[in-house]
């Protein structure tokens, strides 16, 4: 098959399906290599991006879904009731911060780096359905382990959880640097 | 009260301390305890103290930051023998404030990231699950093929002959290992014999015609059972020694 006629069946297929698709599917309707199918998909995305397309395929934890550009957003939302956002308050975005980075993780290990009790904002997490229940810790008391959720991958723009933002080694060194020049300029007694 | 509009602000008592470095632009990795704990408690005595839960959060937290205190006032040990400088007591706090520190920045990034993706609609399913999710039903008379009854009753005999086949030929013919009962009636009748014999025993003198643990304990029990009826009396010297029965019934 010629990559020209993958690409169209996929894009369609991409379309037809909606939510996300694994390639392995495809693959499998279409009794070729897997490895074709993502050769076709990134050519689409590259056709799309090079012809300002208002459409493209993003990858969500190794599946594909069609989504539109941001560029397009302006106008998409004259037309389109712009749908209910819901604002993540500072607390929810930090445990959410430390679920998704150190996921599976129990309620008490966030209590922990926070210092306050995290019941509510995990199960507003849940409900939103950011983050999920992963099962139990094989530890006293069985605790129930927390990670997030394809719609968490979706709701910030990354493919997979590799993806995050990372805070480097030098960042938290300049942390430091910070806070010590700053404690240079102020007499400090004890 | 104005305090109070500006402490909803703190998401907790890490948030608060944070806040309070900050301020006093202070170093993370060497906080004047001293001064912090002052402004800390500050705070804590003008919060709205309806909010038990939260106010505990904070007071634990000023309970930690009293209890450095304490131990930074100490005059510190110089342990030059092994040449280790002591731990500062600040040490645990100041792990858990750059990790704290450290969540909230990221969190900030997140927040970005999100403004960006809530630009983008994603192509939602169109085609219905039971569409998807649709199987060919399974066809009977495919799936029976040429099965009849009289081929459904020879397998049926396959099974039961398997399961005969499977057990061991030898094992089966073990007899059942049964539990050992000895009855309280019978051992009785023996204990009374017993003791129409002898005047005076032993309890050990009793014991010696037992075989097995069930026995000696229900041989115990014949013994406090005739205890009770005033067939015997008992007497024991001490603890452990051996326990003198006499018998009270004629022979």
């Amino acid at each position: 098959m010629e990559l020209k006629e993958i690409e169209n069946i996929v894009e369609g297929i991409l379309f037809a399906m909606g939510g996300t698709v694994e390639p392995s599917k495809i693959a499998k309707a279409l009794e070729i290599d897997e490895k074709q199918v993502v050769e076709a998909i990134e050519s689409l995305k590259s056709n799309y991006k090079e012809q300002n397309r208002g459409i493209t395929i993003t990858e969500i934890d190794g599946a594909y879904q069609m989504c539109t550009s941001p560029d397009i957003y302006e106008y998409l939302i004259r037309i389109a009731k712009q749908p209910k956002k819901y604002v993540l308050t500072d607390v929810l975005l930090e445990t959410l911060s430390i679920i998704a980075y150190k996921q599976p993780i129990t309620k008490s290990e966030i209590e922990k780096i926070r210092g306050v009790s995290c019941d509510f904002a995990v199960s507003k997490l849940v409900e939103f359905g950011l983050c999920t229940e992963l099962g139990r810790l094989d530890a006293p008391g069985r605790p129930m382990l927390f990670g997030t959720t394809e719609e968490f991958l979706r709701s910030f723009g990354v493919s997979s959880i590799e993806e995050l933002p990372e805070l480097s080694q030098t960042q938290i060194e300049e942390f430091k640097i910070e806070a010590e020049n700053e404690a240079n300029n102020v007499e400090v007694t004890i | 009260m104005e305090m109070n509009v500006k402490l909803q602000a703190f998401e907790g008592p890490l948030d608060l301390l944070l806040h309070l470095i900050d301020k006093n632009k202070v170093d993370i990795y060497d906080i004047p305890i001293v001064e912090i704990t002052d402004q800390y408690m500050e705070y804590v005595r003008a919060m709205d103290q309806s909010d038990l839960d939260v106010m505990s959060e904070f007071l634990l937290m000023a309970t930690t930051l009293l209890d450095i205190k304490s131990r930074m006032l100490l005059p510190r040990e110089e342990k030059e023998e092994d040449g280790e400088e002591a731990e500062d007591p600040r040490a645990e706090l100041v792990q858990q404030l750059l990790e704290y520190k450290m969540y909230k920045t990221i969190s900030y990034q997140l927040r970005d990231r999100q403004m960006d993706a809530s630009l983008v609609f994603y192509k939602e399913p169109t085609i219905p699950d039971e569409v998807l999710k649709y199987e060919q039903p399974v066809d009977l008379e495919e799936l029976m093929g040429d099965l009849t009854l009289n081929k459904l009753n020879d397998i049926f005999n396959q099974v039961l002959k398997r399961q005969d086949n499977r057990r061991d030929p030898i094992r089966s013919t073990f007899g059942k290992i049964k539990k050992e009962e000895v009855s309280l009636e019978q051992k009785m009748e023996w204990t009374i014999a017993f003791a129409k014999a002898h005047n005076t025993f032993s309890f050990r003198n009793l014991l010696e015609a037992s075989h097995s643990k069930t026995e000696v304990i229900v041989t115990f029990l014949c013994i406090l059972e005739m205890m009770k009826a005033g067939q015997i009396n008992i007497t024991q010297e001490d603890t452990f020694t051996d326990i003198l029965i006499e018998s009270k019934i004629a022979a």
